[in-house]
C-alpha cells in the first residue's frame, strides 16, 4: 500500500473535528494561511423570470397602471419606500431592510441584446458571457479555479440542491451540491460506497478523478454534518423547502464553516397566466426566508460579513398579457443585501417606462458590473480574470 | 486483423453502447470491418404520429386549443427522446446511433416542435456515416437548427449573425480560423434562409436575401449560403477540426497531435467520407492499444443505453430514464447550448458521481437513492419532471443469469466483470458485499456492484 493511500485512508477515518476539509468546501492547503477575510456570499436565484415591475413598483407612474389594468398593484397597497418606488405588499422584511440601510436595489440590470429564452438567459447569467457567446464554465466556478480562491482562507462553494448549476462549475474545480446534509451523509457513509471511495488511486486520470470525487464527497458530507451539529443558531425559519435551505446556510455560517459561497434558488416565477396569487406567494416565501436568515445572522454576529445577491434571469413585459399574466421581458432589478453596504437604498432610478426596447425595460447596468463589485470588493479578487473582461464595478459593496 | 474477445468488447464499447454477452462472443475472430457492416443497417426513422400543423391553422385556434396543442407538442419531444434512447438501447445498428449521438453533440440543437426534432434527428441518423459535406448542407437547411440559431431573423436589412458564427466556430472551422469580417459576410449570404412553419421544409425567401457583393475568404461576388459552406469545406482546417473531435469522442480525451494530423489529412483527402474515417480508426492498432483504454467517461445517455443492453429491463414508466438524463446532465434534444455537452471530466461532480453510484438502486432497487431534479422555472420546459422516484424498472435476473457459465461467487465476479468492463477485476474488490448464496441472486448482486464502480463509468 502506497504511503499516499495510507494518508488518504487516515484522513477519511480520522475522528470528527480533525477532518481534512475537502476541496469542494474550501479546505485544502489553506489551513495554515492567514485569514485574509471571512466574508460570505449567498446567491439566491429566482428561476423563471420574476416580474420586477410588480416587485419594486413605480406607484406614481401612470404608464405602469395603464399597461397593467388587471394586475397592477394599487398604490394604497404598495409598501412605499420613496416618493415614487415601493415594494410588493408581502415584502415586509425587505421594507425593514430598506429602512435600516441593509439593502441596495439596483434597477434596470441586464446585458446587451437581451435573450428571452429562460435557458439561454440563465446560461448568460451563470457564465457571465456575452449574449452571442457560449461558455462552458460558470463565473463562480472560475472563481473557484482562480488563484484568488486558493491563496485565501476563503474557501469554496455549496449549492443547496441535488444537482450542480453551471454557475458553480469551473474548469478544474466544482462546487458541492447538497440539498439535504443528512441524506448525503447517509448515502456516502454506506459501507460499499466507503470501501470504493477509499480504493484505487491508480489508473487513467479520468478514473482517478472519479475516485477522488467520491472520496471528497464523502469527506464533505462528514464535514458538513460536523459543522451543522456545532451550530449554535436558534433562528426559526419557514418550513418550506426554500426556508429550510436558508436555514442550512444560516446554520453553516454560524458554525464558522470555511465555505465562502452558498448558492440556492427559488423557482416558479414564469407567470404567464394568473400571476397575482402565484407571484405573491413566491415573494412571500422569498421575503420570509431572507428575513429569517438575516435576523439569524445578526444574532450570531455574522451579518457584517455576509452579502446576499438576489437575481432572476430576466424581467417581464411592461404590458400585461390577455391571461392576467406577463410574458418574457428584458432588464430587471437585482437586490444586494448586506450588513456592510457602501450604498444602500436605490442604486439608480426606477426604469423609464417611456423609453422601452421592444416593449421591455432597457438595460442600464450590466449584471457583470455587480459581479465585478462582488469579486473585487467582497471576495478580493481580480474580477477581469474571472469574468474574462474588465467591467466598471458598481459601488455597492 | 481478427479481433480477440477484449478487442470485440472495446469495439462495441467505444463505437456502440456495449453489447449483450452472446453478441460479444459471436463476434470473436471477425475483422472490425465485417463487424461494422454487420451492425450498420439504417434502422427505420423515428416515427411519431404527430401531424404537422400549419401556422395559418394555429392562429384560428382558441386559447384552450393552443394550450392543448402545446401540451401535445411537449409530449411529442419527450416521446422522441425516449424513442431514440430505445434505439440506442436495443437496435441492431448501435454504431449508427452512437455516431448520431456524436453529431447531436456537435450540431447541438433543440426545438419545441416534435416534427422538426424528428426530422433533425433522422438527418443525423441517416447521414451518421455519410459525407460530412452533405451533413453540413442538411443541417444548414434544417428547420430546427435555423430556428435555434435565429436564422429566420436573418434578413437583408437586419442581418443576424448567430447561424453564420456558429457554423464556423462550432460546426466546421473552430475558433481562430476565420475573422469577424468573415462572420458578417457569411451572415449576409445566409439572409432569407428559412423554413415552412408547418412542415419545416427549407425555403429561401428571396425578398429577404441580400444579393449584393460579399467577400468571404478568397471568394467574392453575389455569394449564397451554398457558396459559403463549400468555401469552408474546401479548407483543410475544417477536416482537421472534425477529425480531432471525432478522435476525442471515439478514442481518447487527449488524442495525440500526430494522430490528429493523420486523420485530418485522411478526411480531407477522402472528401469527408465519415465511414472511411471510422473504418480506418477501428482497423488500426492504435484503437485497441493499452494506453488509449479507459480514458473516456461515458455520457449519461451512453450509460443508460449500456445498462439497458446489459440487463434485461422492463420499464413501466420509461420516463424514469428522463429523470436519469436530467440528474446526470445530458437530456437528448435539450443540450445546454449550441456548443453541446462539454463531456470528459465535466460529467462528474459530487452530485452526478453519487447518482451514478446509486443508479441501480434508483432504477430498480428499494434503497435510499432518491434524487429530485432541478427546477428550471420554465413553465413550458418539456423536461421539467415531478418526482419520478416511485417508478421502477423490473429486471429479469433469471434471463440474465442464464448467460453466466460460472456457478461460484468468484467465477461469477470474474465472468460478469469481463463482460461489463472488458477485463476481470480482483474479486476482493466487491466479494465482501456479495452475501447471496443462490446463483441468480449472486449474479444480480455482482452486476449491481460492478455498475456502481467508477471503472464502469469508463469506456
Amino acid at each position: 500500500m502506497s504511503s499516499r493511500r495510507i494518508f488518504i485512508k487516515k484522513s477519511v477515518l480520522a475522528s470528527a473535528g480533525t477532518w481534512l476539509v475537502p476541496q469542494f468546501l474550501g479546505g485544502h492547503s489553506n489551513a495554515f494561511n492567514n485569514k485574509a477575510h471571512d466574508n460570505k456570499l449567498v446567491v439566491i436565484q429566482l428561476s423563471g423570470g420574476n416580474d420586477g415591475l410588480n416587485t419594486v413598483i413605480p406607484y406614481q407612474n401612470d404608464i405602469y397602471y395603464n399597461s397593467r389594468p388587471q394586475i397592477g398593484i394599487p398604490k394604497k397597497e404598495v409598501l412605499q419606500l420613496t416618493d415614487n418606488g415601493g415594494l410588493h405588499p408581502v415584502m415586509k422584511h425587505f421594507e425593514a431592510l430598506f429602512k435600516v440601510g441593509d439593502i441596495c436595489i439596483v434597477n434596470n440590470v441586464g446585458y446587451p441584446n437581451a435573450e428571452r429564452s429562460h435557458f439561454r438567459s440563465m446560461d448568460i447569467w451563470h457564465t457571465a458571457s456575452n449574449a452571442n457567446e457560449y461558455w462552458q464554465t460558470g463565473w463562480l466556478g472560475r472563481w473557484l479555479d482562480s488563484n484568488c480562491n486558493s491563496s485565501n482562507k476563503s474557501g469554496s462553494l455549496l449549492e443547496l440542491d441535488d444537482s450542480l448549476s453551471l454557475t458553480v462549475k469551473g474548469e478544474h474545480i466544482k462546487g458541492l451540491a447538497c440539498s439535504n446534509i443528512e441524506k448525503l451523509q447517509k448515502m456516502t457513509a454506506f459501507p460499499f460506497y466507503k470501501q470504493i471511495a477509499n480504493q484505487s488511486l491508480q489508473g487513467s486520470p479520468e478514473l482517478q478523478y472519479m475516485y477522488k470525487t467520491m472520496l471528497e464527497t464523502y469527506q464533505s458530507a462528514e464535514y458538513l454534518q460536523t459543522q451543522i451539529s456545532k451550530s449554535l443558531s436558534k433562528g426559526s425559519y419557514p418550513m418550506n423547502k426554500f426556508g429550510q435551505s436558508l436555514k442550512t446556510i444560516g446554520n453553516l455560517i454560524s458554525s464558522g464553516i470555511d465555505t465562502t459561497v452558498f448558492y440556492t434558488s427559488l423557482s416558479g416565477f414564469d407567470t404567464h397566466a394568473n400571476q397575482q396569487m402565484r407571484q405573491s406567494k413566491l415573494l412571500e416565501t422569498l421575503d420570509a426566508g431572507v428575513g429569517a436568515l438575516i435576523s439569524d445572522l445578526k444574532s450570531q454576529n455574522r451579518w457584517q460579513n455576509t452579502t446576499i445577491l438576489i437575481f432572476s434571469e430576466f424581467g417581464r413585459r411592461v404590458k400585461e398579457n390577455g391571461s392576467k399574466g406577463t410574458d418574457h421581458g428584458a432588464a430587471n432589478q437585482a437586490f444586494i443585501c448586506s450588513g456592510k453596504l457602501k450604498k444602500a437604498g436605490f442604486y439608480n432610478a426606477l426604469p423609464s417606462l417611456l423609453e422601452l426596447e421592444d416593449g421591455d425595460i432597457a438595460q442600464e447596468i450590466d449584471f457583470r458590473q455587480i459581479y465585478a463589485n462582488i469579486l473585487q470588493d467582497w471576495l478580493f479578487c481580480d474580477h477581469s480574470e474571472i469574468l474574462q473582461k474588465s467591467f466598471t464595478p458598481t459601488i455597492i459593496l | 486483423m481478427q479481433l480477440n474477445a477484449q478487442q470485440v468488447y472495446l469495439l462495441f464499447q467505444r463505437l456502440g453502447f456495449g453489447a449483450d454477452y452472446p453478441t460479444i462472443k459471436s463476434n470473436i475472430g471477425k475483422t472490425p470491418e465485417a463487424i461494422f457492416y454487420q451492425y450498420d443497417a439504417f434502422d427505420a426513422p423515428l416515427q411519431l404520429s404527430f401531424e404537422p400543423i400549419a401556422l395559418s391553422e394555429m392562429q384560428s385556434l382558441s386559447e384552450e386549443e393552443k394550450e392543448a396543442l402545446k401540451k401535445t407538442a411537449r409530449q411529442g419531444v419527450i416521446d422522441l427522446n425516449l424513442l431514440w434512447l430505445e434505439k440506442m438501447s436495443a437496435s441492431k445498428a448501435p454504431f449508427r446511433e452512437k455516431m448520431a449521438l456524436f453529431w447531436h453533440g456537435h450540431f447541438a440543437c433543440e426545438d419545441k416542435n416534435p416534427v422538426f426534432v424528428q426530422n433533425y434527428c433522422n438527418v443525423l441518423r441517416k447521414n451518421a456515416f455519410g459525407n460530412f459535406r452533405d451533413l453540413v448542407f442538411y443541417i444548414a437547411k434544417d428547420a430546427a437548427m435555423l430556428r435555434y440559431l435565429n436564422n429566420q431573423q436573418n434578413r437583408k436589412k437586419q442581418p443576424n449573425e448567430n447561424f453564420a458564427r456558429e457554423l464556423m466556430e462550432l460546426f466546421t472551422l473552430g475558433r481562430g480560423n476565420y475573422t469577424e469580417k468573415d462572420v458578417q459576410e457569411a451572415a449576409r449570404a445566409f439572409t432569407g434562409w428559412s423554413f415552412e412553419p408547418g412542415t419545416g421544409d427549407f425555403i429561401k425567401r428571396e425578398n429577404l436575401h441580400d444579393n449584393n457583393e460579399k467577400v468571404f475568404f478568397d471568394k467574392h461576388g453575389n455569394l449564397d449560403g451554398d457558396d459559403i459552406i463549400n468555401t469552408i469545406l474546401d479548407k483543410k482546417e475544417c477536416a482537421y477540426f472534425i477529425a480531432k473531435k471525432f478522435l476525442k469522442y471515439f478514442l481518447s480525451e487527449h488524442p495525440d497531435p500526430t494522430l490528429v494530423s493523420e486523420y485530418g489529412a485522411e478526411l480531407f483527402n477522402n472528401g469527408y467520407d465519415m465511414e472511411k474515417l471510422t473504418l480506418k480508426l477501428i482497423s488500426s492498432e492504435v484503437f485497441y492499444r493499452e494506453e488509449n483504454r479507459f480514458q473516456k467517461i461515458k455520457s449519461p445517455v451512453e450509460l443508460i443505453a449500456q445498462i439497458n443492453r446489459l440487463i434485461p429491463l422492463t420499464y413501466d414508466q420509461p420516463k424514469i430514464q428522463l429523470a436519469v438524463q436530467r440528474g446526470l446532465g445530458q437530456i437528448l434534444f435539450h443540450p445546454p447550448n449550441v456548443a453541446g455537452w462539454k463531456g470528459g471530466n465535466n460529467w462528474i461532480d459530487s452530485s452526478t458521481m453519487t447518482f451514478r453510484f446509486y443508479l441501480p438502486q434508483f432504477l430498480w432497487g428499494t434503497q435510499i437513492a432518491n434524487f429530485s431534479s432541478k427546477e428550471s422555472g420554465d413553465d413550458n420546459d418539456p423536461f421539467q419532471l415531478s418526482d419520478l422516484s416511485q417508478y421502477k424498472a423490473t429486471p429479469d435476473w433469471d434471463a440474465f443469469a442464464k448467460n453466466i457459465a460460472a456457478n461460484d461467487k468468484i467465477g461469477i465476479i470474474r465472468e460478469i466483470s469481463e463482460w461489463f468492463l472488458g477485463y476481470p477485476i480482483d474479486p476482493q474488490k466487491i466479494s465482501f458485499f456479495i452475501t447471496a448464496s443462490d446463483k441468480k441472486s449472486i449474479c444480480q448482486s455482482v452486476a449491481e456492484r460492478i455498475i456502481q464502480l467508477p471503472e464502469f463509468q469508463l469506456s
